[in-house]
């Protein structure tokens, strides 16, 4: 999935969509920057608009602060400055309020700032000679509508926004 | 002129007028001078003759007295050298003769015997009669006698005679010095007379020559006066076309600028309702993102659920179909908006510069009504000044027609005079000034061409 203008993959819910204990995992397609990745659905807490973000001293750069979410914080961070790309934060048009995708891992939960939110696949296939020169939380390649998404590792993901990363102001 | 005007000029008749008068004046000088010269002759005759006879009386009274024929005789001598005394002779106190003598013999009847106690004068018949002297002689109131006296009037009629001839040789010589006086005043006025008569001939006829190049010039001047004011005609029309054209232009620039004003308030209220739909939109949008937010959230719990959750997910995913439609047709319609009110603003601005141009074209139209209506005077002002100076120039056209008739009548009288001051050539004969034509005639008549 590396075309940055390619519209997102076809929504195959009403025809690939399957449980998660079927034979194919179900993914959320979302957009950062000009990139569609994917994460799992199991992973997914919840969908919300991103709202007021409070900074954090002496936190990563990618890690843009903590929001109120039902009466609890959790830590938002940045994919875009994680995956160390330089776009702004804006959606297609102005009207679609920013998205925070929020998932659960072992430890915690993380509130994913992304550019938007496309829909679920199944996954179809899997890539096997997958390069070495993406980010450390990307690990498959997936296929969906005969493009190809990179699968978002929430484990390293974790322990890349909570550990190395360049401090903020 | 007459064969006495063409044969005799001025000249001769100078002469002979002036001569004319001097032998009338002459001749009336002796007329006068032979009756006054008679009458003095007669007179010195008749006192001569009456101063001889008394000295006669008072010399021959002594002798007279004493009867003495003798001493009477010789004292009638004394008196013999008298040539106009013919007789003498003494009478006595009876009317004898005592004494006489006579210059040559007498005829019968010539003397006159008569006795006188006063003196007194009888004169004899014709111009050829004595003078008969009569006079008492007396020694103191004794009367002696009378003597009496013949005087010849011959020699009065002698020297009347010799006047006449004095006179006629004076008449000549006044006659001929007459003539020559005449001969050279005629010359001295006849050769300024003649200069001016030259100068007066070549006066009129440069007076005829610049009374023609002022009519010429009058003519062009007509012509030019005409079609000024023809071209003043059409450029009123045209200003009146202009003005109409103008007034018209102003009337539709003003429905123009109350137009923009109406299209201008229209489309800033359509602007105020676009903004009322734009915030009505971004609340439905609003709606649909939530929607949109929800589904999702809903197609990923229905997706946690498994196979449980399939239909919940699928009427998720159509619920977000549906909030995406929605915003897609919100954002449609947003574009469409933002579109109009670029469209509108821009409308607005044409249409405020669309006034502003109205504004612009409505002063302009007054101005141009303004400056065609001075144009317009300006023009009927020039239409009168040239009025005013076509009567001007028929005016000055018709005097130079009257100065040039008398210029040519001034001429004809100088060719008159030099033919009066001695037959030369005549002053050449100078035509009139053309009448009128074309257009100058129109103007001298009063006609103008509309």
């Amino acid at each position: 999935m590396t075309d940055p203008q390619a519209s997102p993959p076809a929504n195959q819910e009403s025809d690939d969509v399957v449980p998660a204990s079927g034979p194919g995992r179900s993914f959320l397609l979302i957009r950062v920057a000009n990139r569609w990745l994917g994460i799992e659905s199991q992973a997914i807490v919840e969908v919300a608009v991103k709202g007021v973000i409070t900074r954090i001293p002496t936190a990563p750069r990618h890690v843009l602060g903590v929001t109120n979410l039902r009466g609890g914080l959790v830590p938002v961070v940045s994919l875009a400055q994680l995956m160390g790309s330089t776009s702004s934060m804006s959606t297609d048009n102005g009207l679609i309020s920013p998205r925070l995708v929020v998932v659960a891992t072992p430890e915690y939960e993380l509130a994913l700032v992304v550019h938007e939110v496309g829909g679920f696949v199944t996954q179809v296939s899997k890539k096997s000679d997958t390069p070495n020169k993406r980010p450390g939380f990307l690990t498959d390649e997936i296929v969906c509508d005969g493009h190809t998404v990179d699968v978002l590792d929430l484990p390293a993901l974790t322990t890349a926004a909570a550990g190395s990363g360049a401090q903020g102001d | 002129m007459s064969w006495w005007t063409k044969f005799f000029g001025l000249h001769a008749r100078l002469i002979a007028a002036f001569s004319a008068m001097l032998i009338l004046v002459t001749a009336l000088f002796a007329w006068a001078i032979k009756w006054r010269g008679k009458d003095l002759a007669e007179a010195a005759l008749l006192k001569r003759a009456t101063g001889i006879t008394e000295v006669l009386a008072r010399l021959t009274a002594p002798a007279a007295a004493q009867g003495n024929s003798q001493e009477l005789q010789r004292l009638l001598l004394l008196v013999q050298d008298y040539p106009d005394l013919r007789y003498v002779t003494v009478l006595g106190a009876k009317g004898e003769i005592l004494a006489r003598w006579s210059q040559s013999p007498l005829r019968p009847g010539e003397e006159f015997l008569e006795e006188a106690h006063s003196p007194r004068v009888v004169l004899g018949e014709g111009a050829n009669g004595m003078v008969h002297v009569l006079s008492p002689v007396r020694a103191g109131d004794v009367h002696l006698g009378t003597i009496v006296t013949g005087f010849s009037r011959q020699f009065v009629q002698q020297i009347l005679r010799t006047v006449e001839s004095t006179l006629l040789s004076v008449a000549a010589a006044v006659l001929l010095l007459a003539v020559l006086v005449a001969l050279l005043l005629a010359r001295n006025l006849q050769r300024p007379i003649r200069v001016v008569a030259a100068r007066l001939s070549q006066l009129s006829q440069d007076l005829v020559d610049s009374a023609r190049s002022q009519e010429s010039a009058g003519t062009q001047q007509a012509g030019g006066i005409e079609q000024t004011r023809r071209t003043m005609d059409r450029v009123l029309g045209s200003a009146q076309q202009i003005a109409e054209r103008s007034s018209q232009v102003l009337g539709n620039a003003e429905r123009t600028v109350m137009g923009n004003r109406a299209v201008a308030v229209r489309i800033k209220e359509l602007n105020g309702q676009s903004e009322r739909a734009g915030e009505l939109l971004a609340a439905i949008m609003q709606v649909a993102d939530r929607t949109d937010l929800l589904a999702l959230n809903a197609a990923l719990e229905g997706t946690k659920a498994g196979e449980a959750g399939r239909g919940f997910t699928l009427v998720a995913a159509e619920m977000r179909r549906l909030a995406e439609s929605t915003m897609e047709s919100v954002n449609s319609i947003r574009q469409l908006m933002n579109d109009m009110r670029t469209a509108s603003h821009e409308a607005v601005q044409a249409g405020h510069e669309g006034v502003a141009l109205s504004e612009e074209t409505t002063r302009s139209a007054r101005d141009i009504a303004m400056e065609t209506q001075q144009q317009r005077k300006a023009t009927e002002e020039v239409g009168r000044s040239m009025d005013d100076m076509a009567a001007s120039v028929s005016d000055t056209m018709t005097r130079t027609r009257l100065m040039v008739s008398h210029a040519a009548e001034l001429a004809q009288a100088a060719s008159k005079l030099t033919l009066l001051m001695g037959g030369g050539k005549s002053a050449p004969t100078i035509k009139t000034v053309q009448e009128p034509t074309g257009l100058a005639k129109e103007i001298m008549e009063g006609d103008r061409v509309p």
